[in-house]
Formats: C-alpha cells, sequence, structure tokens
C-alpha cells in the first residue's frame, strides 16, 4: 500500500514539473507563434494572388465559409481567395487557393500540412538551390514549389485529372502546355493520396462557392 | 577516453546499424541528405538534454515507474524544441518542424535513457547522448546519400549524374529496408573480417 502510493507520488511530481515547464515555454511562445502564423496566411494569400491587387477580407455565411478574401484591381473584380482543407495521408492538408470569377486558378500554396517526409511533404517542396548555411542565417530566397504552380490557370469546375508518368519540374514547356489544356495535373512519385487531397481541397467546396458568389449578384 | 566514447558511439554500438534501434524514424527520413542531418541534429539535441535530466533524478525515480517518468520527459523536451522552433527560428521550423514530433517515438533515446543515463553519473550521461546522437546522425547520413543518390538522383536537393534514371523504389520504404540492409551487411563483414584476423 505504502508502496503504490510511493510509486504515484512519484509519477504525479515528474508530470506536475513536466506540465509546468510546458505551460511556461507555451505562456512565453504562445504570442509569438500566433504572429507567425498570421505572417505566412498573410504571405500565401499574396501569393495566390497576382501582383497589384488590393486584398479585403470578407466573412460569409453559409454555404460560404466565415471568412474568405475578395482581390480587387482598379478595373473590378480579380478574383476569390478561400482556405480549404481535406484529409491527406496523415492529418489534414490545409490550402489558400485564388481563383477567378471565372474558375480558372490564379495560385495555390500550401499553408500546413503533416505528410510523411520525403514522400507526400513535396507538395510544398522548392527546387531550390539554397543551403542550410542560407537556413541558418534567415535569409530567404525566393523560390516557387512545383507541385502547387502547376494547378495555375487550370479550371476549378472541371474534374482536374492526375498523371502519374512524370512530375512537372521535370516536363517540357510543350508537354506543360497540355497538361493545363487537358485540365491534368502531375502526381507526386509515391504519394497520390497526397495528390489527390490537394486537389479535393480545390475541387470539393470552390466551385460551389463560386456559383453562389456569382447567383447572389455579388460583383466589384 | 574521448576517442573509445566516439567509437563505440559510431561504430561499436551504433544506434541504428548495429543496436537496430530507431528504424521507423531512421526509414521515414533517410530519404534525403537534409532530411537526415535535419533530424540527426534534433534528435541529439534531445538525446543530450534527456540523459542529463534522468542522470539527475535517477535517484528519485521508483524503479517501477521509470518507463512512464522518462517518456514524460523526453516529450517533455520535444514539446520545448518544437515550440521555440516554431516562434523563433520559423525558416528552420520549415525545415525539421516534421520530423521533431517524430522524436519522441524514436526508441534511441527511451533506450540511452533507460540503458545508460539511468545507470551512470552526469558527466558520462552527456557524453554518451552527444555520441549515440553523432552515430545516429552519421547512419542516417549514410543512408540518406545512398538513398537520395540512388532514388532521386539528388545530393542536398541537388542533380548528381546527367543522365541517370532514378530508382524511386530507393526513396520508398523497401528501399528504406534494402539499404539498411546492406550497410548493415557490410559493417558485419568487415567486423567478422577484423575478429577473424586477430584470433
Amino acid at each position: 500500500m505504502l508502496d503504490i502510493l510511493k510509486l504515484s507520488i512519484a509519477l504525479t511530481i515528474v508530470a506536475i514539473g513536466s506540465g509546468l515547464v510546458v505551460a511556461f515555454t507555451y505562456y512565453n511562445t504562445g504570442e509569438e507563434i500566433q504572429a507567425q502564423e498570421r505572417r505566412n496566411q498573410m504571405e500565401a494569400l499574396e501569393a495566390v494572388f497576382p501582383d497589384g491587387v488590393e486584398i479585403k477580407t470578407r466573412s460569409g455565411n453559409n454555404p460560404l465559409p466565415s471568412t474568405y478574401w475578395v482581390a480587387q484591381t482598379d478595373s473590378g473584380l480579380a478574383g476569390y481567395a478561400f482556405k480549404q482543407k481535406s484529409k491527406g495521408y496523415a492529418g489534414d492538408i490545409q490550402v489558400i487557393v485564388g481563383v477567378a470569377p471565372s474558375g480558372e486558378i490564379l495560385g495555390l500554396n500550401i499553408l500546413s500540412h503533416k505528410e510523411t517526409p520525403g514522400l507526400g511533404d513535396r507538395v510544398s517542396e522548392k527546387p531550390s538551390k539554397k543551403y542550410i548555411w542560407n537556413v541558418l542565417a534567415g535569409t530567404s530566397e525566393k523560390t516557387s514549389p512545383w507541385f502547387t504552380e502547376q494547378f495555375k490557370d487550370l479550371s476549378v469546375f472541371e474534374e482536374i485529372k492526375i498523371d502519374k508518368s512524370t512530375e512537372y519540374h521535370t516536363c517540357s514547356d510543350e508537354k506543360k502546355g497540355k497538361l493545363e489544356k487537358t485540365n491534368t495535373i502531375t502526381a507526386i512519385t509515391g504519394a497520390t493520396i497526397s495528390t489527390r487531397a490537394v486537389k479535393n481541397c480545390i475541387r470539393k467546396n470552390v466551385p460551389e462557392y463560386l456559383n453562389y458568389l456569382k447567383s447572389s449578384g455579388e460583383s466589384s | 577516453m574521448i576517442k573509445e566514447e566516439l567509437k563505440r558511439g559510431i561504430i561499436a554500438e551504433n544506434p541504428i546499424l548495429v543496436l537496430a534501434l530507431g528504424l521507423c524514424p531512421a526509414l521515414a527520413v533517410s530519404t534525403s541528405l537534409q532530411n537526415g542531418l535535419g533530424m540527426g541534429c534534433a534528435a541529439t539535441f534531445v538525446l543530450i538534454c534527456s540523459n542529463i535530466i534522468i542522470s539527475l533524478i535517477k535517484k528519485w525515480i521508483p524503479e517501477k515507474v521509470r518507463i512512464p517518468c522518462y517518456i514524460v520527459i523526453i516529450a517533455t523536451f520535444v514539446t520545448i524544441v518544437e515550440l521555440t522552433l516554431k516562434a523563433y527560428f520559423p525558416e528552420l521550423n520549415n525545415q525539421l518542424g516534421i520530423f521533431v514530433p517524430l522524436i519522441v517515438v524514436n526508441c534511441v533515446i527511451l533506450g540511452r535513457a533507460e540503458a545508460f543515463a539511468s545507470k551512470n553519473n552526469l558527466g558520462r550521461s552527456i557524453i554518451d547522448g552527444f555520441v549515440m546522437g553523432l552515430g545516429f546522425t552519421l547512419a542516417l547520413c549514410i543512408l540518406a546519400i545512398i538513398r537520395e543518390v540512388l532514388g532521386s538522383n539528388k545530393l542536398w536537393g541537388l542533380k548528381v549524374f546527367p543522365g541517370f534514371r532514378p530508382m524511386t523504389i530507393f526513396i520508398l520504404a523497401p528501399g528504406g529496408f534494402f539499404t539498411i540492409a546492406f550497410v548493415m551487411a557490410m559493417i558485419n563483414y568487415f567486423r567478422q573480417k577484423k575478429e577473424g584476423g586477430q584470433s
């Protein structure tokens, strides 16, 4: 009886101590992490629209998501952006997608994912010439991820087909043109589930949102 | 003594290639050198920290509940590393963030806590954490170099041989097992040869 008490007390002390340390760290980093996330979201949002647009946050009612964004240029409406998520191979994949009112994808950005390193995590791979020293020094290089890039100019209203025979960043310009014409993306080798999940993010709700926005007569 | 310890961590008791510990994270991250090195460094840091704490409090932990205590302590360190990376090193977090939660289930760390830090003093535990981490990192790098070059014809994200068609299987899990098996076989071959020569 005494023994069991001793064991519980030891375990409790360790757990409380660890809990305090984690709470302290969380308390001190929480704000910074949130600020970081906001910055990331802002950057992602700017990246899905062409340069020189004005982005406004809107709140929507059913069937629209509670928050979405509208981009405007001097000549009128340039497009909408929606935050979408879909189940990937391990956990949710979250994306921001920018679309023109006609359904043409303006840009796509992966916000977060938990895919397998080396396979599914290549959804946000940037074929880059960056070295770890640059990363450690915190210098940033403007590179674009090939996987999300291939969605540009495709239509959300038509089925997006998946070509498993090749990867976009190794394709010739001619092949790229052909893919675009047939509304096709290339899959990541060994990560078909992740590829499909990103596609689902775009196909699942976005067409419905666009139709709703059009029918409700929202313009400018 | 340092030399002997290094030899122990890197060759004689290499966590992956000899003790066969931590194969799951090893398979997952040894697909590219960048990932392997990143995971190795993160795991080494957690290993040293958890060895320090466990060797300091080993007297107060009753034997029957030691494993849950170790797991709680390791998970705490991993969470601290994760939060700190997220808040203050966003660039590094983009590269490593995905591996950090994998460290909790890395049995190299629990294995060293149980087999070494709970029986040895602080100084030796720190050295053990360091050399084991080094052995883990080096093994990951060796596997990663083989797999990245054969599986995607790249090293550190840069192309290697012009005209070489990469064998994707080496990036996938089966290729990981093949690579580990080959490297282990090589090590055993040389060790047996050496022992045979001495006797």
